[in-house]
């Protein structure tokens, strides 16, 4: 429990802790997490992310997460680097500064994009900033 | 919010939707307070906007556009009523990251004192489109004539050279290029101003584009392609292509010459002008367009060269003569540096007794390969390269110089005038009368002495012309009117001429014995150019018979053979010495050889 607390949003090992993590640890987590597939279908969705953005799991898991649950990524900082990634085998893990427009509302926040080629799921981390 | 709400329960279902709408919208919608801060975005207007941010930030809408669109706060300042825009359309320059140049659209609406509404699209393809738009329309306006909205220079080049494509592609297809200059022009430009020069042109046009799109377009094998266009000045081009056959052509150019030698009626006034064609057909048409019109110009001028108002089809001899034309252009301006042109003088002789009455200064050219060459060549080409003003005072001062010589040589016996040929582009040019007095006042001659010779073309042209006479003839030198009989002018009109003597043509002379109704026409000559106070002289006189003749028609002077061919000044001068029974002198010679 106590080292679940500890994961920090700029956890150096965050691929391989969300890899192993159950729903319940990322639930746990005080930033968001959305994992999706090769086909960047939201996998997984974790509670502060479904709370933040005010979209229930059910809403959001099984859907295209570029062109459906959040268009406002899919652009060439977010969208296009991994398709970057995916398309050279190469690892990605990078922290950008973003504006989500949740609800219509300018939201700034950190986004950490991470993927890497042995790894069936990719990750979107969503810190709010305030 | 706690994170045991469903969101999605608290939302009415229509509120959802619409959000969703907004989320989906292909166009960026945005809300700002009046300072800019960005209080509502959909996802297409982050996206648009996201490139123009600085680390992601998006919070106020003009430090994004700031650099972009820097006016743009002090726009939304000034539109404070509500419902007013701020901008609409405000086109914005993006430098995405993948290097590719959009253009943004922005439009802001004012919605009360605390909001403003926005919307952003991507403007990129509309932008382009117009400046494909604005490219067309560029082109098609450097592609015009503004006179007469005719094709222009451009234009048709591009076209002749779509006709030689067609025609390297089918044996079949025939085209010809007609290069029209309008005759005489200047003139009406000098009459009836800029204004009325360019009416006429554009009635040129009118008339160019009835006769030949209306009717040459029957009877063709294939829909023709017929062209006219304007290159400038009073030079129009007709193409006409997929004509049936060349020899059509002929046709085709006549009839345009008629059209456009009917009368304008320009300010109550009508105006005459006929027009000169060169044509280029498909036999000789060189490759490429720029040498096409070329080539249809050099004909145009040799149908010019012909007297104009007529059609002259162009041969690579034409081409030949032109470029013969232009090295002897060159050549003459070195020859006049370098002294290859001399005046040899033909003695003038008082008919009655034998006395010598004068000598008239002809122009000669010691072409270092061709030998002599005539002026018949070289004054032509002179008059149209401007090189007539030099050669013409050389002539001038030559001869003046020529005639003191021999008053110092033989004094009282001294031939008592020498007489001087002025070409048309001479007298049409108002330094002719300074350079006159000029050659005068150098060899201290009487203005007596120097007759000056124009052709009766040249007299009867114009109050130009007329006005030039009058000054010369102010000064005091004499004026004669050379080959009278073979130009346009009629007895009845020698009267009008400030003329003092006639120069009866060589044609009328050389059977003068055997053809009475030349004879005929000498004797009435004399009679009326003596009623007029005039003294006639005789060209080409090489017979005692013919000099006996004209001496019973009371003609006053003869030159001819029979006498002497034209001579050198030396030989001249020792001709002179013989017929006055002087002893030839040592420095006869350097007369000529000074010069």
């Amino acid at each position: 429990m106590n080292t679940e607390q500890t994961v920090a949003f700029s956890e150096a090992r965050m691929l391989e802790f969300l890899e192993s993590a159950s729903d319940e640890d990322l639930d746990r987590l005080d930033f968001g997490v959305i994992g999706i597939d090769a086909g960047t279908n939201v996998k997984r969705y974790n509670r502060f992310e479904s709370a933040a953005a005010g979209l229930s799991k059910d809403r959001v898991i099984g859907y295209a997460l570029f062109t459906v649950v959040a268009p406002c990524m899919n652009n060439f900082m977010v969208a296009q680097r991994f398709e970057d990634a995916q398309e050279q085998g190469s690892a990605l893990d990078d922290t950008i500064d973003y504006v989500l427009t949740l609800r219509m509302r300018p939201v700034k926040v950190k986004l950490r994009l991470l993927a890497a080629p042995d790894r069936a799921l990719r990750y979107v981390l969503v810190q709010r900033q305030t | 919010m706690s994170n045991e709400t469903d969101q999605d329960s608290l939302q009415a279902p229509a509120y959802e939707a619409l959000i969703q709408f907004l989320y989906q919208a292909p166009i960026g919608l945005l809300q700002i307070r009046p300072d800019g801060t960005v209080t509502m975005l959909n996802p297409r207007s982050a996206q648009l906007l996201m490139p123009l941010a600085q680390q992601g930030n998006l919070d106020n809408l003009f430090e994004v556009l700031s650099e972009v669109a820097p006016d743009l706060r002090s726009l939304a300042d000034a539109a404070v009523d509500p419902g007013s825009l701020v901008c609409e359309g405000l086109r914005i320059p993006v430098l995405a990251p993948t290097g590719s140049r959009r253009v943004l659209g922005l439009s802001l609406l004012r919605l009360d004192t605390h909001t403003m509404m926005g919307c952003v699209n991507d403007v990129t393809h509309e932008v382009e489109l117009e400046q494909q738009r604005l490219a067309s329309r560029m082109r098609d306006a450097s592609r015009t004539d503004s006179l007469t909205m005719m094709p222009n220079r451009s234009a048709v080049l591009e076209r002749i050279q779509q006709a030689l494509a067609r025609s390297e592609n089918n044996a079949l297809h025939n085209f010809a290029v007609l290069f029209i200059n309008c005759d005489r022009f200047s003139r009406v430009n000098l009459t009836l101003g800029q204004q009325g020069g360019d009416r006429l042109l554009r009635m040129v046009a009118e008339r160019l584009n009835g006769t030949v799109r209306q009717r040459d377009a029957v009877g063709a094998v294939q829909e023709p392609l017929n062209t006219t266009a304007r290159l400038g000045g009073d030079e129009f081009v007709v193409l006409l292509d997929g004509l049936r056959a060349s020899e059509d052509v002929h046709g085709i150019a006549q009839r345009l010459i008629d059209t456009l030698s009917r009368p304008y009626l320009i300010e109550g006034v009508d105006v005459h002008i006929s027009a000169s064609v060169g044509v280029v057909t498909r036999a000789h048409a060189a490759t490429d367009a720029n040498a096409v019109l070329q080539d249809a110009s050099l004909a145009m001028q040799e149908a010019k060269r012909s007297g104009g108002g007529r059609h002259m089809l162009f041969t690579p001899s034409i081409k030949d003569r032109a470029t013969r034309r232009g090295a002897l252009e060159l050549e003459l301006r070195q020859a006049l540096d370098q002294r290859e042109l001399f005046v040899v003088y033909q003695p003038i002789v008082d008919i009655a007794d034998g006395r010598i009455a004068g000598f008239e200064a002809l122009v000669r050219w010691q072409h270092p390969k061709r030998g002599v060459v005539s002026p018949v060549e070289f004054v032509e080409i002179a008059e149209e390269c401007g090189l007539i003003g030099p050669l013409g005072e050389f002539v001038l001062e030559s001869a003046c110089w020529q005639l003191a010589a021999w008053k110092r040589r033989f004094g009282a016996d001294a031939p008592k005038m020498v007489s001087v040929n002025l070409s048309r582009a001479q007298l049409q040019d108002t330094a002719i009368v300074r350079q006159v007095r000029r050659a005068l006042n150098l060899s201290r001659l009487p203005a007596r002495a120097l007759q000056l010779e124009v052709t009766e073309s040249m007299a009867a042209q114009g109050d130009d012309m007329r006005d030039r006479l009058l000054e010369l003839k102010a000064l005091g030198v004499t004026l004669a009117l050379d080959d009278f009989g073979t130009g346009y002018s009629s007895l009845a009109c020698l009267g009008q001429l400030p003329i003092d003597v006639v120069k009866i043509d060589r044609s009328f002379v050389a059977d003068a014995e055997s053809n009475l109704h030349k004879r005929v026409l000498i004797e009435a000559t004399v009679r009326v150019a003596r009623s007029l106070g005039m003294s006639t002289t005789a060209e080409g006189i090489e017979t005692e018979g013919q000099a006996a003749l004209l001496a019973t028609l009371d003609c006053n002077k003869g030159q001819g053979y029979l006498w002497s061919r034209p001579l050198e000044a030396a030989a001249a001068t020792q001709w002179l010495a013989v017929q006055l029974n002087r002893p030839a002198l040592p420095d006869d010679g350097p007369i000529a050889a000074a010069r």
